[in-house]
């Protein structure tokens, strides 16, 4: 199956995955670090802080470069903070073909070292290994990612198409009375890597966003205000006109 | 609502979007979860139609909180799912896929 045949929803196209490989990239101002936006300051602010609340977060949209299939994976990491005694990793697999979701224990204790230079994550659950680390290859934004969850995994390399969108104009965010936070996302990642399903290595391609997000704010004191609430909606639009490159050009991220 | 354009524009729509609970799955527990939404916005002309891939996706997770002064831990049960989103943008069909995160209604 052609990568290109795959397009329709997720927008990804054969030259997409080969400038995963290949580091010709020219974004600019944002495609080398240091790179600032608002308030927020990169490599730095990808990297621990030393706020109340901080986590980072990945959605995958991916298909299997075998049989056209698709998923989907969510991965979480928070640290140790002021209301959570154990850094904690959540860890899902979709598949939208049959309507499935793995584990079904979604996430894990375990124990999480992070940078507070760059995007440097090492999480440890027993003998298993997790790590979110920045590549070194000269251009920002890039990323491997890995996670071993028994059965379950992931072995990804993931590179920004977009620079980081600061939610709120400028990455700061009112939280609640006198709460505060401090949140960007990557809205389009080129994503190429291996997902293992039930013990089954599957290579995948696709796309990716990244949220990280951290400050000082109170979580709901009363459960009851936690009621219908909508934490997070992320959308990839994309118009459905034109190639799979020129459908590029026209993709728009929306962070609620 | 913090858009970004296809030119890496950005563009913050706080006060003129609007989300409309369109539809709701029932869980063994008889909470509401929402399954399906309109998003509305008027600076940019958005109107979409997001739905969930799986209604029943929950992840219970240890949801830390305060009540009287004293830290808990509640085990909550989130939706945690894969969306896709039909519908216009500035007059144009668009489509996409999303990623939700929500709790339930009583």
């Amino acid at each position: 199956m052609s990568v290109n045949s795959w397009g329709d929803m997720l927008n990804v196209s054969e030259h997409d995955v080969l400038s995963l490989i290949v580091s010709d990239q020219n974004n600019g101002d944002w495609g080398e670090y240091p790179y600032d936006v608002g308030k927020l300051h990169f490599p730095r602010d990808e990297g621990i802080h030393d706020y109340k609340h901080e986590w980072w977060y990945l959605n995958l949209h991916l298909m299997n470069l075998e049989s056209g299939g698709k998923y989907d994976v969510m991965l979480t990491y928070f640290p140790k903070q002021d209301v959570m005694p154990f850094p904690m990793r959540y860890f899902m697999i979709t598949d939208r073909g049959d309507h499935t979701y793995s584990p079904s224990k979604k996430f894990t204790f375990g124990s999480l070292r992070v940078s507070d230079e760059k995007q440097d994550i090492r999480f440890r659950k027993g003998l298993r290994f997790d790590s979110w680390l920045q590549l070194n290859t000269g251009f920002a934004f890039e990323y491997g990612v890995n996670v071993n969850n028994g059965r379950d995994g992931l072995s990804v390399l993931m590179r920004s198409r977009r620079p980081p969108l600061p939610v709120n104009g400028d990455g700061y965010v009112p939280a609640g009375v006198g709460g505060y936070s401090y949140y960007y996302s990557l809205t389009r990642l080129n994503v190429a890597g291996y997902l293992k399903l039930e013990g089954k290595h599957i290579p995948v391609v696709g796309i990716g966003w990244v949220d990280h997000q951290f400050g000082n704010y109170h979580k709901q004191n009363k459960l009851k205000h936690m009621n219908g609430f909508v934490y997070n909606l992320t959308i990839m639009l994309i118009l459905s006109v034109g190639t799979p490159i020129q459908m590029e050009n026209l993709l728009i991220s929306i962070r609620l | 609502m913090t858009y970004m354009l296809a030119n890496n524009k950005v563009v913050v729509a706080n006060d003129s979007f609007k989300i409309e609970t369109l539809d709701y799955w029932l869980s063994p527990k008889f909470r509401k979860y929402g399954c399906k939404w309109r998003i509305t916005e008027k600076k940019h002309k958005l109107d979409v139609i997001v739905n969930t891939v799986i209604p029943n996706q929950l992840c219970y997770v240890p949801y830390p909180f305060e009540t009287k002064g004293k830290k808990r831990i509640y085990l909550s049960g989130l939706y945690e799912g894969s969306t896709t989103i039909k519908g216009t943008f500035e007059g144009k069909s668009v489509r996409g896929v999303g990623y939700t995160e929500l709790t339930h209604t009583r």
